[in-house]
Formats: structure tokens, C-alpha cells, sequence
């Protein structure tokens, strides 16, 4: 009898530890970093969302009519600043003209291959932020009815936010830089308008809200408040998006290289609207 | 078996427009976010005379979580279905009232980020420290107890003017 009890205890426990490995498996697979929506996933995502844009529109309006009353209330004064804007508008698009050209001729003799220049913007909404905190992306208001395609850069008008990591038809999800991903390194450029660093983004430190840079070596010159921005190496990322500004130096334990922590121009705790970055050869 | 799924569909999209209007972020947490869905799937669950169909609810709420707040697989479904199973046993444990509610919310929002925490490092998803998992469960109290309240006190009201029939 008490043999038969500890076979039957010896099963169940086989039982247990057989569907947590299974489970593992699944989990394994489907929290790998580039597996893609199927089909369902897709459809289900954009009824819900379509179904969840509904439900907030009444919140979206009340939200939009007291940003409107602020807008109003600043109006005379932008329209003054912009009035003598408009004036330098005609001599900075001739200059812009010139600055193409240039930037095409320098890209032929350095051989570089994506610059922002060469990208077109496509804006979104975003329509879902992530509640869980661990995962780190948001999703936006357009797909691949609009041409989203994965790997795309996602930036807003103080740099740089993210890629596109999945397509649906009606939206995107967009995984951010504050992702600690180890396949994910991002080579980025640290200038003071003078000399240039290159280096690697190499995380983020959820405590200081930095963004790491490793890869500089210690002879090398970067100071605090350098720019940081994509270099354009590795093909991805477009040369000269911003990223931050450096913050903070330290050596490593060998002394050899130094670790820079980047303070973000973005600030990834309020993103509301953002432009994916489309190459213009791209239909 | 209406009002039980109204109360998830408005919980559900409720974690979606609020996460629209609150600014936090994994390293800074707002003290107004927690996980709406867990909580009701708490307050529904003595509505259900059939464990099934609970377990299959919770399981069905975490599959529609991972599709559109998490961008994951499965993950929220074990998750939601692991807590319905916790948060069942200890119903039928504790008197219904709105101390033992809201104590097995907060343990139940604990537990899926302790869960969520574990299972991720274990698949290397991504690498956080236990400093900050405290500090997500701590910012995470405060809205589950108010929101477990209204939501108790709200069944409550509705079960004295219609009749909430078990689902059976």
C-alpha cells in the first residue's frame, strides 16, 4: 500500500515537472524577442484596439477640450513668434537645398548608407502603453495598411524612442531603447561638435534612468554634456538621430574602457504622438 | 453571467485608456496603476458555482492581456489562470467581506508580479533587480485597494437590485 502511494506520489510529481518544462518551452518561445504576431494575433489586436479607441473617445475628447482651452490661451503670443519665423523660413529653405546637396555629395565620398535625410516621416498616436512595466513597448495607430514594416525606427521631435518589433494591420508595436536587450545594441555617435566617439548602447539603468554606453576606450575624449547620437553603423538605425546627453563617466574594473551614462532627450514616461521613420525608396 | 462580463470588459479596457492618461515608467511607477482585470477576476469569482468556467475566464482574460497589453503568449493566460486558482482557494476560505477582498487583491497583484519577475529572468527576457520589483508592488497597492473597493461595494449594490444568478 505505501509502496503504491509513493509510485503514485513519484508520478504525479513526474506529472508536475513534465508540464513545467512544457510550459517553459512555450514561454521560452513565445517571449523570444523577434517572434512575430500569426494571423489572429493580428486581427484580434486591431478589433480590440478599434473597440478600445471607442470606449476612451469620450476621455480623449475631455482631454483634447482642456488642451485646446490652454492652446487658446497662448495663441496671440505664438502667433507673433511664428509671424518672424516666417521671414527666416524662405532663407533657411535655400540653404536647406544646399545642405541636400552637400550631405549627398559627403555620403557618395564616405560611403554611408542610411542618413535621416533619406527617410520619410510617417506620424501615429500612440494607443496602448504598456501596464505591466516589464515589457517596455507601446503600441501606435498605424500598420501595414500604412506600410509599417518591422524593424522601422520610431523617433518623436526630441529623439529617438524605439523600433517597430511587430506589425499588424491597423497597428504597431513598438519595442523601446529603455529595453535592457542584449540583442539589441545600438551604435551611437558622442561628439562636442568637434571630435566623435563611436560607441555601443549597451542598456539601461532602471535606477538612474540612464542609458549605458560601453565600447569607448579610455584614451579617448568625451566629456559630460557631449552629444549623443545613432551613428548609422549596422544598418538599422539612420546616422544622426539624437539619443541624449552624456551625464556621467566612470572607468571599468580594468581600467580600460570607460562606461557613459546617457540622460535621454526623450522622456519615456509621457509619449503620446510619434514619427516612424520610412526609407524613401520603400513604397 | 452578464454583469460578470461587464464588470471584465470595463476592467479589461480600463487598463488600456488609463495607461494612456497616467506618465510612468518601469523605473518611476505610478501609485494609480495596478492590474484592473486581476481584481475583478477576485470579485467575480463567487458568482461561479462551477470552478470550470472561472478558471476558463481567467485563462481566456489572460490570453486577450498578453495579445494587447503585453505583446506576449500565453505568459498572462498561466498567470491569470494561477491566480483564479490562489484567489478561489482563498475565497472559499475567507468570509466574503470587503477586508478579506481586498487583502487576497493585494496578495494576488503581489503574486503575478513576483511570477511575472521569475519567470522572465528564467527565460532571460530581460534583466531587472529585486529593488525594483518592490518598488512596482509597493506603487501597486494603493490603486488596488481603492479599485477592489469600488468594485466590491459595486457588486454588492447591483446583487441588491437584480438578482446575480450563479454560473453554473
Amino acid at each position: 500500500m505505501a509502496r503504491k502511494k509513493t509510485r503514485n506520489m513519484r508520478l504525479i510529481l513526474i506529472i508536475i515537472l513534465i508540464i513545467a518544462i512544457i510550459i517553459i518551452a512555450i514561454l521560452s518561445y513565445t517571449l523570444t524577442s523577434d517572434r512575430k504576431q500569426n494571423i489572429f494575433e493580428g486581427i484580434g489586436k486591431d478589433i480590440i484596439i478599434e473597440v478600445e479607441k471607442v470606449v476612451a473617445y469620450p476621455f480623449d475628447s475631455i482631454k483634447k477640450l482642456f488642451k485646446n482651452y490652454i492652446d487658446l490661451r497662448n495663441v496671440r503670443k505664438e502667433n507673433e513668434i511664428l509671424k518672424s519665423n516666417v521671414d527666416e523660413l524662405n532663407s533657411l529653405k535655400a540653404a536647406n537645398t544646399e545642405l541636400e546637396k552637400e550631405i549627398k555629395e559627403l555620403k557618395d565620398e564616405l560611403n554611408i548608407e542610411h542618413v535621416l535625410t533619406d527617410y520619410s516621416y510617417l506620424n501615429a498616436t500612440v494607443v496602448n502603453r504598456n501596464t505591466n512595466y516589464w515589457y517596455n513597448t507601446i503600441t501606435i495607430d498605424k500598420g501595414k495598411n500604412n506600410d509599417i514594416q518591422t524593424g522601422m525606427v520610431v523617433i518623436n521631435g526630441k529623439g529617438l524612442i524605439g523600433k517597430v518589433t511587430n506589425v499588424s494591420n491597423f497597428t504597431a508595436d513598438v519595442r523601446l531603447i529603455t529595453t535592457n536587450d542584449s540583442n539589441n545594441k545600438i551604435s551611437v555617435t558622442i561628439t562636442n561638435g568637434e571630435s566623435k566617439v563611436i560607441g555601443l548602447m549597451n542598456g539601461y539603468s532602471y535606477e538612474t534612468n540612464d542609458i549605458l554606453i560601453e565600447g569607448v576606450s579610455n584614451t579617448q575624449d568625451v566629456k559630460v554634456g557631449d552629444m549623443v547620437y545613432t551613428s548609422g553603423l549596422g544598418g538599422v538605425f539612420p546616422s544622426g538621430i539624437l539619443v541624449g546627453t552624456v551625464e556621467n563617466i566612470t572607468t571599468d574594473s580594468y581600467g580600460l574602457a570607460k562606461i557613459i551614462k546617457v540622460k535621454p532627450s526623450v522622456s519615456f514616461d509621457d509619449i503620446n504622438y510619434v514619427s516612424v521613420l520610412k526609407r524613401s525608396d520603400t513604397k | 453571467m452578464l454583469v460578470v462580463i461587464i464588470f471584465n470588459i470595463i476592467s479589461f479596457f480600463l487598463q488600456g485608456i488609463i495607461s494612456n492618461y497616467l506618465n510612468y515608467t518601469i523605473s518611476n511607477p505610478s501609485l494609480l496603476s495596478t492590474i484592473y482585470t486581476i481584481i475583478t477576476i477576485i470579485i467575480v469569482s463567487k458568482y461561479f458555482d462551477d470552478e470550470r468556467k472561472y478558471y476558463f475566464l481567467a485563462f481566456i482574460l489572460g490570453l486577450l492581456y498578453d495579445l494587447v497589453y503585453t505583446n506576449t503568449f500565453v505568459l498572462n493566460a498561466i498567470l491569470f489562470f494561477t491566480i483564479a486558482l490562489i484567489a478561489r482557494y482563498f475565497t472559499n476560505l475567507l468570509s466574503d467581506n470587503i477586508i478579506s477582498v481586498n487583502i487576497i487583491s493585494v496578495a494576488s497583484i503581489f503574486i503575478y508580479h513576483i511570477l511575472s519577475f521569475i519567470i522572465l529572468g528564467i527565460i532571460s527576457y530581460n534583466t531587472y533587480n529585486i529593488k525594483l520589483l518592490l518598488i512596482i508592488c509597493t506603487h501597486s497597492i494603493i490603486m488596488t485597494l481603492i479599485y477592489t473597493t469600488i468594485m466590491y461595494l459595486l457588486s454588492n449594490y447591483i446583487s441588491t437590485k437584480i438578482e446575480i444568478k450563479l454560473i453554473r
